[in-house]
């Protein structure tokens, strides 16, 4: 039974108009970088590397590109949350709120069952919008850039990765995003199993994501940083750190496999237990 | 062999609020039953109650003799449910709508859904998405959908909801049929003259608690009979059947006197009404009518004190 909602959840999924958009969003953020590259000289070099190194030969690739969208922000802190939080969001609440809840439960369908299918669903989506922000912004940087090696500075230090390095973290990086994102997606259905309106629980997600990223740069706070989920959230740009700190990589698999399983365990117990009144 | 549907003491409250008390029902294979009450007297939260939507506070709901809080009970080909409107996926067609549920219930080839669609009179709207539907053809389509695959038992709570008279007409006719394949149906309605067509046995709700239920005829035959009386000087007649014991419900409606009574009453108001010199021009006793029955139980009902 819950690989017949697995596939009947797949099926709405694919269908539903906010996961094209979403994927429409992150294509228009990649052709925006694209274009930044391809219009502004120099290599992106930041804070102090770019005084301290003198670089030639070619350097916008199409690594370069997807690599510095892996290290955009807002783009694992805000946007790719915000959009995984619009579609968990409405998994369970959108069903209530349009009464096909009541619907589907009225089949042979156990509750824990499609808890579970709208769970794997809520991870596939956030996986496959972090991993289509990682294949498109590569495809589109070989289409306009081509090929090479890439120079993934950070402050004070340079190094140079060979073209087949470089695409073996950058996999390594979107996989770690990719399971970064599944947490805000347990997170999002979380919200989801509480409430009547996908709205609500989209926004309760995005709120959520903020008092902690606010938690995270208040100096007050220091000693949870360690522990708070928007902490661990641009875990993918770790790999380009020399050496990887692995440790500190699977620490933070730890912490966002934890808040993962605590949100979504916490969702199916709230919707197992919840009358569907809508 | 196990009732179509069975309830024991089920009980759903919130917080001190009974929404439904005690209920006990039982609705055998082969019967259309249907469930009256007014708004909010807890038809609704019993089907819920019945298709494992809400957990009932005490007691039980089994369908087919299988515990309705099983996922076995809705088994496919066990039932099928339209509870509280119609809701489905508007950016789907009707088609898709149905293939996806079936899904659910093991599936259905397409001429099974094709079969429904034609049924159910959507056939030539199938591809439309559902956004695009009427009131009227989304009722259509929740019954569609409770009808994949066929099941045993069909709970329709307002199935006519919405619908035309033509629609209504056509529901009725479907749920005849059905009813003639061997499929039990339990529904709801307000609409008591189609309800009074339809079912072949009736149970009444009023605040959560079951006033009474049996086959219709039965019902409808009661203890009390509706009479029609023209008579001359209307006024003196009014006046004495206002003065009797066995007469209620005495309304005037230009010249005929209309009021309810016991069957056997009736000679003795024959003889009442004559003894005074009342001339009498008809006195015609008819069963009581559904709506009649109806609001008499309603009525009796809001005097009875509630259990606390």
């Amino acid at each position: 039974m819950f690989l017949a909602a697995l596939k009947v959840e797949l099926a709405k999924l694919v269908r539903q108009r906010g996961v094209l958009v979403g994927l429409g969003v992150l294509a228009l953020l990649v052709g925006l970088f694209a274009w930044g590259t391809w219009n502004f000289p120099g290599p992106h070099l930041p804070g102090t590397a770019g005084g301290e190194f003198i670089v030639g030969g070619k350097l916008k690739t199409a690594a370069l590109l997807s690599y510095m969208l892996l290290r955009f922000p807002l783009a694992f802190e805000v946007l790719l949350p915000l959009l995984i939080a619009t579609v968990a969001g409405g998994l369970l609440a959108g069903e209530r709120h349009l009464g096909t809840l009541r619907t589907l439960l009225t089949r042979p369908v156990s509750r824990p069952a499609l808890y579970l299918a709208k769970l794997m669903v809520a991870w596939l989506h956030a996986t496959a919008l972090a991993l289509f922000l990682g294949a498109f912004s590569l495809g589109l940087g070989f289409a306009i850039f081509g090929g090479g090696d890439l120079l993934p500075v950070s402050s004070g230090s340079l190094t140079i990765l060979v073209q087949k390095t470089a695409l073996l973290r950058l996999l390594e990086g979107y996989l770690l995003a990719a399971a970064a994102m599944t947490a805000v997606a347990s997170l999002g259905l979380f919200f989801s199993s509480l409430c009547d309106n996908p709205l609500t629980a989209a926004g309760l997600t995005v709120a959520f994501l903020l008092v902690s990223g606010a938690l995270t740069v208040l100096p007050y706070f220091e000693s949870w940083r360690p522990h708070l989920l928007t902490t661990h959230l641009s875990l993918g740009g770790q790999v380009f750190r020399v050496p990887i700190p692995w440790p500190e990589v699977l620490r933070s698999l730890e912490y966002l496999a934890g808040y993962s399983a605590m949100f979504a365990l916490l969702g199916g117990l709230i919707f197992w237990r919840r009358d569907v009144l809508c | 062999m196990p009732a179509a549907l069975e309830t024991h003491n089920l009980t759903k409250r919130y917080g001190p609020l009974r929404a439904v008390e005690e209920l006990d029902l039982t609705v055998e294979e082969g019967q259309i039953f249907g469930f009256l009450g007014p708004n909010g007297a807890g038809k609704s939260t019993t089907m819920r109650m019945v298709m494992g939507l809400i957990r009932p506070s005490s007691g039980q709901a089994l369908i087919l003799g299988r515990d309705s809080a099983l996922v076995a009970s809705r088994a496919p080909g066990t039932i099928g449910a339209l509870v509280e409107g119609p809701a489905f996926y508007g950016y789907l067609t009707g088609r898709q709508n149905l293939a996806l549920l079936a899904r659910l219930s093991a599936g259905a080839p397409p001429d099974e859904i094709a079969g429904v669609l034609d049924l159910c009179g959507l056939a030539p709207h199938a591809h439309r998405r559902v956004s695009a539907y009427s009131h009227g053809m989304r009722q259509r389509l929740g019954v569609a959908q409770a009808l994949l695959p066929r099941p045993r038992v069909l709970l329709l709570d307002e199935p006519t909801l919405g619908l035309d008279p033509r629609g209504r007409v056509e529901m009725r006719d479907l749920l005849l049929r059905l009813h003639q394949e061997g499929v039990t149906i339990f529904l709801s309605s307000h609409l008591l003259s189609e309800v009074e067509q339809l079912c072949t046995h009736l149970g009444f709700i009023w605040q959560g608690r079951l006033l009474q239920s049996g086959p219709t005829a039965e019902l409808l035959a009661g203890p009390t009979v509706r009479v029609e009386l023209r008579a001359t000087p209307l006024e003196s007649a009014q006046a004495l059947l206002e003065q009797h014991r066995q007469v209620w419900d005495l309304a005037r409606r230009g010249q005929i006197l209309t009021f309810s009574t016991q069957p056997e009453t009736i000679p003795e108001l024959n003889a009442a009404l004559t003894k005074v010199g009342i001339s009498i021009w008809s006195l015609v006793p008819r069963p009581e009518s559904l709506e009649e029955l109806y609001l008499r139980l309603m009525e009796e009902a809001s005097h009875v004190p509630r259990r606390a």
